[in-house]
């Protein structure tokens, strides 16, 4: 019973993903499910279009620099938060966590009103910036619970045998939250590599990101090429993502 | 030689003293353990030597050079703490050498002083284990290596045998002691338990509301308390309120008890005394306080007799329970009695 239960709730989630894969390989013009016939053609084609592997490696680029601000700034701000008492301790916790409650249309809305006032419109690095805004919250929540867990006096032993603080960061504290540290850059990755909204509002017409080229296209075409995109990005996120989740995000001893 | 000294010391948060104008001198190779309630100060104080506590006033001296401002990794002291804190993610060998590399040891001498702390501790052959596969007074006996490697000028103990069973707890406070006595490290030992201290200190420092009471060796602060806090906290004592004068002591009940020489003259006071030093004799005893057996305690070797005087105070007896030895039972009629130099007349 619980089996058949686990394999329902299974099914109700990667049964999209199964679809999406499926139409890839069609050879009907359009999405359907089950697929007719096999081909590689959607994939060529996606390879053959600059806007999308440009789009690609743009969308990549933004979420490694963005994830790179992200986890450093998080991982600084959650270490102050969780290990200095100071006055108004609780309302700077609450306020750095505040873009996750925020509207991210709301979000990019201000944004964009804020960066023509100062000149980044349009720029790569007000992106980076926009998304680090974004994906923060979530390296600061995910540092502090494995900061959390773990005795502070470690860190005084470290100090106590005559470590620096410096190399008491690197040595002891890093790390022993390195698995709240590297979930959350995961974290900050996907949610760079798959933000619309925001993008949206702040993109000039030569920034475009993969999701708004998806979004761009499908407005005015159905073909699988979506499809086939799509089923690049499942296959390469279980080569990379999951065997890094895998890896690092289980303590070890 | 004075390895130590604290001047008046003082620590506040807000308007709460935690340690209030402390001063301690330590000679060379001793260890004084600071004994007291939990919200003493002691380890507010300990880790002021330490410098992971900036102390708001006075100074802290290590062989009479003041190192109240140095940072922690340069005091040169070696602190043990009561969860341990070992690091998790790193092998026992690495645990212990850790000091060692942050010291600048040269790579080629740091081997065999590891293997030499392991030893003394008894883990030779433990270095490849980590923390979570020791039990945890294995583990202790790592964090004891680690500090010991480095031979630093002091070793702070906070509470380290807290979280270890009572059999083992026993057992490490003697293998504590021996290691500290083999090495000659000046030590600081912060404990509540004041078993603990009386087995592990040279001397002892009482502490209460952020002040030493007493300091003293363990004799002196069981047989010569100079406190009612330092009488009551230390074992047990009878202590009976009433007024000094004229060099005798009368209870506030308005009954005469036997008393030691006053210290400090007449006015308010405290008798104290030890309920092994009561003696217990038959009803219409001479020069004996008569009484009633209103609770008998067996405890261990010990039985415990509570005598109520007719004037209401309780008088604690304990007397060896050895075999012949005429024992009463509740509600008989005794009688109680003291030598006068058995007790001790405090201040309140």
């Amino acid at each position: 019973m619980l089996i058949a239960v686990n394999i329902l709730i299974l099914l109700y989630l990667v049964a999209p993903v199964i679809v999406v894969v499926a139409t890839a390989f069609t050879t009907t013009a359009y999405p359907v499910f089950p697929p007719q016939g096999f081909t590689f053609r959607w994939f060529e084609r996606f390879l053959s279009m600059p806007e999308f592997t440009e789009a690609i490696r743009r969308s990549a680029l933004l979420a490694l620099s963005s994830t790179t601000v992200a986890t450093v700034l998080g991982t600084l701000s959650a270490l102050s938060l969780v290990r200095y008492r100071f006055r108004g301790r609780e309302a700077m916790s609450a306020f750095m966590l505040s873009p996750i409650l925020f509207p991210t249309i709301v979000f990019g809305l201000a944004l964009l009103v804020f960066y023509s006032r100062v000149g980044l419109s349009g720029s790569f690095a007000g992106l980076v910036i926009a998304h680090s805004v974004l994906t923060t919250p979530f390296v600061i929540r995910l540092v502090m619970a494995s900061l959390a867990e773990f005795d502070p006096a470690v860190e005084e032993a470290s100090r106590n045998l005559g470590a620096g603080w410096w190399r008491t960061f690197l040595q002891v504290t890093l790390p022993l939250i390195r698995p709240g540290v590297l979930a959350g850059a995961v974290f900050a990755f996907i949610i760079s590599f798959d933000e619309l909204v925001v993008t949206l509002f702040l993109a000039g017409p030569d920034m475009t990101t993969l999701p708004v080229r998806i979004y761009t296209y499908v407005e005015f075409s159905s073909d699988p090429t979506i499809s086939a995109i799509s089923t690049v990005l499942i296959v390469a996120w279980m080569l990379i993502g999951v065997p890094v989740y895998a890896r690092f995000l289980s303590v070890k001893h | 030689m004075i390895d130590l000294e604290l001047q008046n010391l003082t620590k506040t948060y807000g308007t709460t003293t935690a340690v209030d104008d402390v001063n301690l001198a330590v000679e060379a190779g001793e260890l004084v353990a600071f004994l007291g309630p939990s919200g003493c100060g002691k380890t507010t104080t300990l880790r002021m030597v330490a410098g992971f506590i900036e102390p708001t006033a006075g100074a802290i001296l290590v062989r009479g050079n003041d190192i109240t401002d140095l940072k922690p990794n340069h005091r040169d002291m070696g602190m043990v703490f009561q969860s341990y804190a070992l690091f998790p993610h790193m092998t026992v060998e690495r645990n212990v050498a850790f000091g060692l590399v942050a010291r600048g040891v040269p790579r080629a001498d740091i081997a065999p002083k590891v293997s030499a702390a392991l030893d003394l501790v008894g883990l030779a052959g433990f270095g490849d284990r980590y923390p979570k596969q020791l039990s945890g007074g294995q583990q202790q006996r790592v964090a004891l290596a680690r500090v010991l490697a480095l031979k630093p000028k002091l070793l702070l103990f906070d509470e380290p045998l807290s979280n270890l069973d009572a059999k083992l707890r026993v057992q490490m406070r003697h293998e504590i002691r021996e290691l500290q006595k083999g090495v000659g490290i000046t030590s600081l030992f912060v404990t509540h338990d004041q078993e603990e201290a009386m087995t592990i200190a040279d001397r002892i420092a009482v502490m209460n509301n952020g002040r030493i009471d007493q300091i003293g060796t363990p004799a002196e602060i069981y047989d010569h308390p100079r406190t009612r806090f330092v009488a009551d906290f230390i074992g047990t004592s009878n202590l009976i309120d009433g007024r000094v004068a004229g060099g005798r002591f009368v209870s506030k009940s308005g009954l005469e008890l036997p008393c030691g020489p006053a210290k400090a003259g007449d006015g308010e006071a405290v008798l104290a005394v030890r309920p092994e030093k009561v003696e217990l004799a038959d009803a219409g005893s001479p020069d004996a306080l008569s009484g009633k057996v209103t609770r008998v305690t067996k405890l261990g070797g010990l039985i415990e007799y509570a005598a109520t005087l007719p004037t209401g105070e309780i008088v604690l007896i304990h007397q060896q329970d050895r075999s012949g030895a005429k024992t009463r039972a509740l509600g008989d009629d005794i009688a109680v009695s003291w030598r006068p130099e058995d007790s001790r007349l405090l201040t309140i």
